[in-house]
């Protein structure tokens, strides 16, 4: 459906913000994981024809992207990171508005998509006078407009309490049964229990492309629990990459992240999703 | 370090006064980075060379009695010091606009407000830094006509000469603008485009009133006038006949023998004068002071608290029910396909953002049915000035909204959005104009002609100066100030953009439409450097 083939791009000579992504998505939720700076953002950008690559190729349906970019754009449903909301513009006007920009005739879709995400009730309200959670909100309902076949979504849950962030990733996982939904955030939790495929970058690279399950497989081994003394402690986390670390009395339970056993007494456990991410980030040796 | 602690390492400096330093300097560099000010500087270049005629074309910049005043350095500083003095207090003023307003969207306000720095240290250290921004502007303004000295002048360029005439004429002015401008942004009832709007006023009424002062008596009003250009004109009287005196593209007849300008004209009483009005235009910061917001969420945040407000805002509060009208245009925007759907898309958000506008078009095409053709002439001013303050937001408006990214990734990209809000500007200048020009048409085509032709290089003008600064205040400026001087000039056909004058000629209406196609050219090529898409 959507592939990148050694998409790269480069600002001026010397900043490469993603370089050589080869990627093959299908229908489902794929989470784009990465630090900041990482190239999430950048590589979004050019799926969703914002910028265009410095080379390589990405195609839609077998469409070229960069050289048709509205073969994507008339099927594609993006939510930026920071977006906000035109002054003295009310969230039905907002709606009709980008309705009448991506051609969608049907009023009554953007009825039931304030419905969808619960803002009925606030349609004859000026957009800027909503809470960050509401903005976001109107924001998916503005990108599923055209009932889009690609919706990318960056940050999505930047700035939402727990109850919304909640709401935000069961949408988005129902979209992904039948949809391709690209989910951009550092945040794993995030993505970890909607997302079929995990894409994580580094430094501009796209450093691996698996199912949550093929990645806790992968760190099986590499994550410790431990306990030990307080003055033990410091010395200990000097030589090991600590995950978590919690004060109990005179000693200190650790979470370590290591290839090997990290000290006497340390015993495999079983990771999250962040703790594998993070045991196989340590084990390429590159800085934190 | 913390500026305490590099003013402890500076013993001269008391840690305020570093800190004001540090803010000014902030500013300054903020602002001369930006996109506006490298057009602000382009626009003084060329306007310094086509003020300052060459008389070889047979126009010079000041001619008494029909006699050309030789280009020495005290007529060349006195004369565009004269035209500077015009200009930079509404171009100024408009640059340094809206850093409050940028500090609310980023952020960055609700820091400043809970710092611990006072009020009045951030208010003078924004103040001083708009003061040396005006500073480098005026710099290079200077530097320009010295160029301009040495390829058309008659004598040696003196730059204590220039510096004298710019430090007493242009010094006080700076303040002024530098003032209005902090207190504009620093009054929460003055942050939105009604400041805007008001300061235009302020600056109108100042030109308005300059004749009176020079008739006046000159010297009790000189204090009054921070401009300077009373000081100018008593300056020029102990030796010419400022009664037959023009400035600026002044024709001359060639057999009268040219003047010349004694070097020294300034009197320790003007200049002592000009220090008064530089005391005087420090009436607006103190003003600011007190009236500082310090971007307290009470008194302004992005959104209604602040368009509660803006008079505008009220009265379009008061005919919010009018926006429903736009319905019908959002649903036609829809079925109409590709760049003529999101035209009308741009065309129904203006009008449902400003019912006030929904309001003045019915109004508009009642009158422009009924009154008889001399009182459509005044009316289509009126509505030209209304369509160009509403759409002079209209290519800004997704960038200031934080809307871009959103807005670029419907079909047609980024691109298509440059050229659907010309057109959405166009379509809006037509709603004001159309009927009007149609009916002007019946007495006087070229007219008619030159109204459409006008508003079609305004809206190209609007798209290309919103797109290349980023910023709807440089076109918003420079649309206020043609509009003042075709109103007020009126000979020459070039000077007629809209036909008010009716001196408008099919040259005249073919000039500005190219000038038109080239700014929208310009703007193209400004948009697709900016974002490929």
């Amino acid at each position: 459906m959507l592939e990148l083939h050694d998409v790269t791009k480069t600002f001026g000579k010397h900043v490469t913000a993603v370089a050589n992504v080869s990627l093959r998505l299908e229908p489902g939720v794929v989470g784009l994981i990465g630090h900041n700076g990482a190239g999430k953002t950048t590589l979004m950008q050019m799926i969703a024809t914002l910028t265009a690559p410095s080379s390589g190729r990405i195609l839609f349906d077998g469409a070229d992207v960069v050289a048709r970019p509205d073969a994507i754009r008339r099927r594609l449903g993006f939510l930026p990171q920071d977006f906000g909301a035109y002054r003295n513009v009310t969230a039905l006007e907002f709606m009709r508005y980008f309705a009448a920009l991506k051609g969608v005739r049907d009023p009554a879709r953007i009825r039931r998509l304030l419905e969808l995400v619960n803002l009925h009730e606030h349609a004859g309200r000026m957009a800027s006078t909503f809470s960050g959670g509401m903005l976001r909100r109107l924001g998916i309902a503005q990108a599923l407009l055209n009932d889009p076949d690609i919706l990318v979504v960056d940050e999505p849950t930047a700035g939402l309490d727990p109850e919304e962030r909640l709401r935000f990733r069961n949408l988005l996982a129902d979209l992904g049964f039948h949809k391709l939904v690209i989910i951009s955030t550092h945040i794993v939790s995030d993505v970890e229990s909607v997302a079929g495929q995990l894409a994580i970058m580094r430094a501009g690279r796209l450093v691996a492309c698996d199912t949550p399950d093929a990645i806790l497989a992968r760190a099986r081994g590499q994550v410790w629990e431990a306990s030990v003394a307080a003055d033990e402690y410091d010395a200990l986390r000097a030589t090991v990459h600590v995950l978590q670390a919690l004060r109990q009395g005179g000693r200190v339970n650790l979470r370590i992240a290591h290839p090997t056993v990290p000290t006497a007494g340390a015993q495999p456990c079983e990771p999250s999703l962040e703790e594998a991410l993070m045991a196989q980030r340590y084990a390429v040796k590159e800085p934190a | 370090m913390s500026p305490t602690s590099q003013a402890a390492s500076h013993p001269a400096w008391h840690p305020v006064f570093f800190t004001i330093r540090t803010l000014a300097g902030l500013e300054a560099r903020v602002r001369l980075r930006r996109h506006s000010t490298l057009v602000a500087l382009l626009a003084v270049v060329a306007l310094s060379w086509l003020m300052i005629a060459d008389p070889a074309d047979g126009h010079t910049l000041i001619a008494v009695h029909g006699a050309r005043v030789l280009y020495t350095s005290a007529t060349m500083a006195l004369g565009s010091a004269a035209l500077a003095t015009v200009l930079f207090p509404l171009g100024g003023f408009y640059l340094l606009r809206g850093r409050m307003g940028e500090d609310l969207r980023s952020g960055a306000g609700a820091v400043i407000g809970a710092s611990t720095q006072g009020g009045t240290v951030f208010v003078v250290g924004r103040w001083c830094g708009g003061v040396a921004y005006l500073a480098a502007l005026v710099g290079a303004f200077m530097a320009t006509v010295l160029v301009c000295h040495a390829v058309r002048g008659d004598g040696p360029i003196e730059p204590l000469v220039y510096l004298q005439t710019y430090v007493l004429v242009l010094g006080p002015m700076i303040l002024f603008t530098a003032s209005c401008a902090t207190l504009f942004d620093a009054w929460a009832p003055l942050m939105g485009k009604a400041g805007d709007l008001l300061y235009f006023v302020v600056w109108a009424a100042l030109m308005g009133a300059l004749p009176a002062f020079v008739e006046g008596g000159l010297t009790a009003a000189i204090p009054l006038d921070v401009t300077g250009m009373t000081s100018i004109m008593a300056a020029l009287a102990g030796h010419v006949d400022i009664r037959t005196m023009m400035l600026g593209i002044a024709d001359f007849d060639a057999a009268k023998a040219p003047l010349t300008l004694p070097p020294q004209l300034w009197t320790a009483a003007l200049a002592g004068y000009r220090v008064l009005s530089a005391l005087l235009a420090l009436v607006p910061l103190l003003l600011a002071l007190p009236l500082f917001h310090r971007f307290s969420p009470d008194r302004v945040k992005p959104g209604k608290a602040r368009a509660r407000r803006s008079p505008l805002a009220v009265v379009d509060g008061w005919l919010r029910p009018l926006s429903r009208l736009t319905a019908p245009l959002f649903a036609l925007a829809a079925r109409l396909p590709g760049i003529a759907g999101q035209a009308l898309a741009d065309v129904a958000l203006t009008l449902a953002a400003a019912p006030s506008a929904l309001a003045l078009l019915l109004l508009v095409q009642l009158a422009a049915l009924v009154l008889d053709a001399p009182v459509l002439v005044p009316l289509a001013l009126g509505c030209v000035a209304y369509w160009g303050i509403l759409v002079s937001d209209l290519p800004t408006r997704d960038r200031d909204a934080a809307l871009a990214a959103m807005g670029a990734a419907v079909p047609g990209g980024a691109a298509r959005r440059y050229w659907r809000q010309f057109a959405a500007a166009c379509v809006l200048g037509l709603m004001f104009t159309g009927v009007i020009a149609l009916r002007l048409a019946s007495v006087d085509a070229t007219r008619a002609l030159a109204l459409v032709s006008g508003v079609f290089a305004l809206g190209a003008c609007a798209s290309f100066l919103g797109r290349a600064s980023g910023t709807a205040r440089t076109f918003l400026a420079l649309f206020l100030f043609a509009l003042y001087i075709s109103v007020n000039i009126g000979r020459g056909a070039w000077a007629d953009v809209i036909g008010f004058h009716g001196n408008a000629t099919a040259g005249s209406v073919l000039g500005w439409t190219v000038v038109g196609v080239l700014a929208l050219v310009a703007g193209h090529w400004s948009n697709r450097r900016i974002l490929p898409a």
